[in-house]
């Protein structure tokens, strides 16, 4: 019997070295692929004149469409922000998804709102709209109030407001480079099958923030932040931009993502009965385009980027990972019918079994891993040797990967000017496998037990709000607007 | 059964090796990511050398104060593309005689450029392709010309941007000639880059909507131009075409050269399009008719809100709005209101 326990326990340190090794190899990969993807991108920045081609009147008009709820505190700044953005032809539409506190009168006297008339042109189904608001003086400015209904419902409410053929959907408190939009909206010019864009996610903590603009970049104090700034700089210049090589862009970020307006509205718009509901629309316009053989792309773009905080407490961590998680769950179990289907393509066949087996299932093996490692260990069946051959290997992986993104990083937009930042990144990139790693797998271990429950809602957070006036971050708690970027 | 690794143990000798690459793969990616710091960094101080070395003389050249010798003497051999890229920046910025010096100054260091064109990658091509056209276009037309027709559609439409940002009408009409071959880019800037030579493109793209035997894309692009430029002559042609076209797209451009320049004689041409199966031509039809038809009326907006698409009502309020008919537009929304 004890044998039989130790025969699954041995086949466990197995499959967990086989799944470390394929996720690796995918990682590896991804990060290769990328290396020659963003320096091929940079050179192409430098052939086509940004400005130029979007001086003109060709450029499409373009709806920013930003749900808040309880943003009295930043609001006005995030709004004003959002206003100077550089673009030639764009609308902002803030939808107050019921706010308690007062988002709407501060709104309504900073932009000297007045109720008017906004027709739909969509006609998805969401919590009811009180009334429709534009500013006197910024034509451009709209903000819809109307019942709270989370995120996706907020975003739906927007897009059955929006009248342009792009429509951009941004959480109300990140910030945006002020050419984010120009740069986001360039897929859709040179490809006009392009249906969708998703721009970089950046750690704006440690950063300097002045009149709702990121003017100088560096890493955050708290050591939980840096290790989520390298995290992202891993997730989105090595993982995303690998990813857009093989045209299997899955996630983009719902902090900052450009979609074509009518094929958004064609499928539905966003799904409220999800907590991912930004990775969940874009496997559902992938399934969409692939099922009626329309001639698609959706792309990821390394240079714009949006920028938003990030948790600087294990516990709010914790919530973030754990609605990842279950947000990531929630989309593949609907949409499975598209794993290992040829008329899915490289999605079915490529992008949908790793999310399933290495990202959905990751975790669960993950853990299972460490346990039936330590099983080993302990009772003296496997030999300090063999513990520090896989404790290197580890490590050594993990910090060619994260280093692998801090090169990456360098190569091409080089944003943390300071050198000491730089070693910092690369240090974390070891310090990590020691303890964070294994933490982030254990909360998304617990959001997979969340999602079998069926557990839903986002949860309390509560963050630290940017400063606007001053040349520093600032310390004023408020509560998170529901919408946090997918790393 | 143990998981035991001993030494000499040929796993364990496979996991060094495994760990002694890892770690030589992490160092010289640390290596590469300061590397490439020590350069991004030199490279910036080389910049701001070069500009406070370069600035005063070309401020110099641009007044008539000093030869463009005494500038070409501060550049050295291995700066020539970094003053090219420098020189760039102006040129973007300039116009007129200040233009025309930049372009002067830079003559004698486009000739390897433009000898290395074929040589090297689409980036490489298409930045020389764009670099060319702002400096040098007198000088390398033809190379410029002839890069509309290159494999890759960054080198095509870094040509066909250089030759529309030219003003020539004749070199945009090689770009005009060539529009099917961008199909894949944007209609919408397309004609917009087209429209930016000004109102002497107007002729030839008259011509290139009204050829049968045209692209439709590529003639609703010309159409769509034609607006842009608020073309008054192509609004009799348009509406003589409107009868006999069947491609939506070219109809909906179609409806949008007369929503911005029809008179009310089109309305008969646009008014049997009303009832076309496809929202968009109905919205831009009823568009169109709202802005031209001064009896527009209540039993209009009945029609106008009875639509099954809510473009309808949108594109007919946006194109009143335009007009200031702002009663019109009150009562439409006031009608909407009640629905």
């Amino acid at each position: 019997m004890i044998e039989a326990a130790w025969k699954v326990v041995l086949w466990l340190n197995i499959l967990v070295l086989g799944y470390f090794l394929l996720l690796n190899l995918t990682y590896l990969t991804a990060s290769v692929a990328a290396f020659s993807e963003l320096r091929r991108h940079v050179r192409r920045l430098k052939a086509l004149d940004l400005d130029d081609l979007l001086s003109s009147l060709g450029a499409p008009p373009i709806t920013m469409i930003a749900p808040a709820y309880n943003e009295e505190a930043t609001c006005v700044e995030s709004v004003r922000s959002l206003l100077t953005l550089q673009y030639p032809s764009f609308e902002v539409i803030i939808v107050n998804d019921g706010s308690r506190d007062g988002t709407m009168s501060r709104l309504t006297a900073a932009f000297d709102l007045e109720v008017t008339d906004r027709m739909a042109s969509g006609t998805i189904k969401t919590a009811e709209v009180k009334a429709i608001y534009t500013s006197r003086t910024y034509r451009n400015l709209w903000v819809i109030d109307k019942g709270n209904g989370g995120k996706a419902d907020a975003l739906n409410a927007g897009l059955n407001r929006c009248r342009t053929p792009l429509f951009c959907a941004i959480d109300a408190d990140s910030l945006l480079d002020r050419d984010a939009l120009s740069r986001i909206v360039r897929p859709f010019l040179e490809d006009r099958t392009t249906i969708a864009a998703g721009g970089v996610i950046r750690i704006a903590n440690g950063c300097v923030i002045r009149d709702g603009s990121v003017v100088e970049v560096g890493l955050p104090k708290s050591l939980l932040a840096q290790l989520q700034a390298l995290e992202y700089l891993r997730a989105f210049l090595a993982g995303r931009v690998g990813w857009e090589t093989v045209g299997s862009t899955l996630i983009i970020s719902g902090a900052f993502g450009a979609f074509r307006r009518d094929l958004v509205a064609a499928v539905g718009g966003y799904d409220t009965r999800t907590v991912g509901e930004d990775m969940e629309l874009v496997v559902r316009l992938h399934r969409y385009c692939r099922e009626r053989d329309i001639a698609y792309r959706v792309a990821f773009v390394p240079d714009p980027a949006a920028w938003t905080e990030c948790p600087t407490s294990l516990r709010v961590l914790k919530r973030q990972r754990d609605r990842w998680q279950r947000g990531l769950i929630e989309t593949l179990v609907r949409h499975r019918s598209m794993l290992f289907r040829r008329r899915y393509g490289r999605i079915g066949w490529l992008a949908y079994p790793y999310f399933v087996f290495l990202e959905m299932l990751g975790p669960v093996i993950e853990v299972a891993g460490y346990l039936a490692f330590a099983a080993t260990v302990i009772s003296g069946r496997g030999s300090p040797l063999y513990f520090a051959a896989f404790l290197l290997v580890s490590v050594g992986l993990g910090a060619v990967l994260s280093v692998a993104a801090v090169a990456l990083e360098e190569l091409s937009f080089h944003r943390y000017p300071k050198t000491k930042d730089l070693t910092r990144l690369i240090w974390l990139g070891v310090f990590e496998s020691f303890g964070y790693r294994q933490l982030t797998s254990w909360w998304r271990l617990v959001g997979t037990w969340s999602a079998l429950r069926g557990r839903r809602g986002w949860g309390k957070m509560d963050r630290v709000g940017f400063a606007t006036t001053a040349a520093t971050t600032a310390l004023d708690p408020r509560p998170l607007t529901p919408g946090q970027p997918k790393a | 059964m143990n998981l035991g690794l001993v030494t000499g143990d040929p796993l364990l000798l496979a996991l060094l090796f495994g760990v002694v690459g890892l770690l030589s793969v992490a160092l010289a990616l640390v290596g590469t990511a300061y590397r490439l710091r020590v350069r991004n960094n030199r490279t910036q101080r080389e910049w701001e050398r070069r500009e406070v070395l370069w600035d005063p003389a070309l401020l110099g050249v641009l007044a008539g104060t000093a030869p463009d010798q005494a500038l070409h003497a501060l550049v050295a051999a291995a700066d020539r593309f970094f003053f090219i890229d420098y020189l760039l920046r102006y040129a973007r910025r300039l116009d007129g005689d200040e233009r025309a010096t930049i372009e002067r100054i830079a003559a004698p260091y486009l000739a390897p450029l433009a000898a290395s064109f074929t040589k090297r990658d689409d980036e490489f091509r298409a930045r020389a392709v764009r670099t060319l056209g702002l400096l040098g276009q007198r000088d390398y037309r033809e190379l410029i010309v002839g890069a509309l027709d290159d494999p890759s559609d960054l080198v095509a439409m870094a040509a066909a941007r250089s030759l529309t940002q030219s003003g020539s009408p004749d070199l945009a009409t090689a770009v005009l000639d060539r529009l099917p071959r961008f199909h894949r880019w944007r209609p919408s800037l397309l004609a917009s880059m087209l429209a930016r030579v000004g109102p002497d493109m107007a002729p030839p793209l008259r011509a290139a909507f009204q050829n049968p035997d045209g692209d439709p894309a590529a003639r609703a692009v010309a159409v769509e131009a034609l607006t842009e430029l608020n073309d008054l002559e192509a609004a009799d042609p348009a509406a003589a075409l409107l009868a006999g076209t069947t491609d939506r797209n070219l109809v909906v451009a179609l409806l949008g050269l007369l929503l911005a320049t029809g008179r009310t004689e089109h309305l008969s041409a646009i008014r049997p399009l009303l009832d076309a199966p496809e929202a968009p031509v109905r919205a831009r039809a009823f568009a169109a008719v709202a802005r031209l038809d001064r009896a527009f009326s209540a039993a209009d907006i009945q029609r106008v809100l009875a639509d099954e698409s809510p473009w309808v009502p949108i594109r007919v309020v946006e194109a009143l709005e335009a007009v200031g008919a702002t009663r019109l537009v009150a009562q439409i929304n006031a009608a909407h209101r009640l629905l």
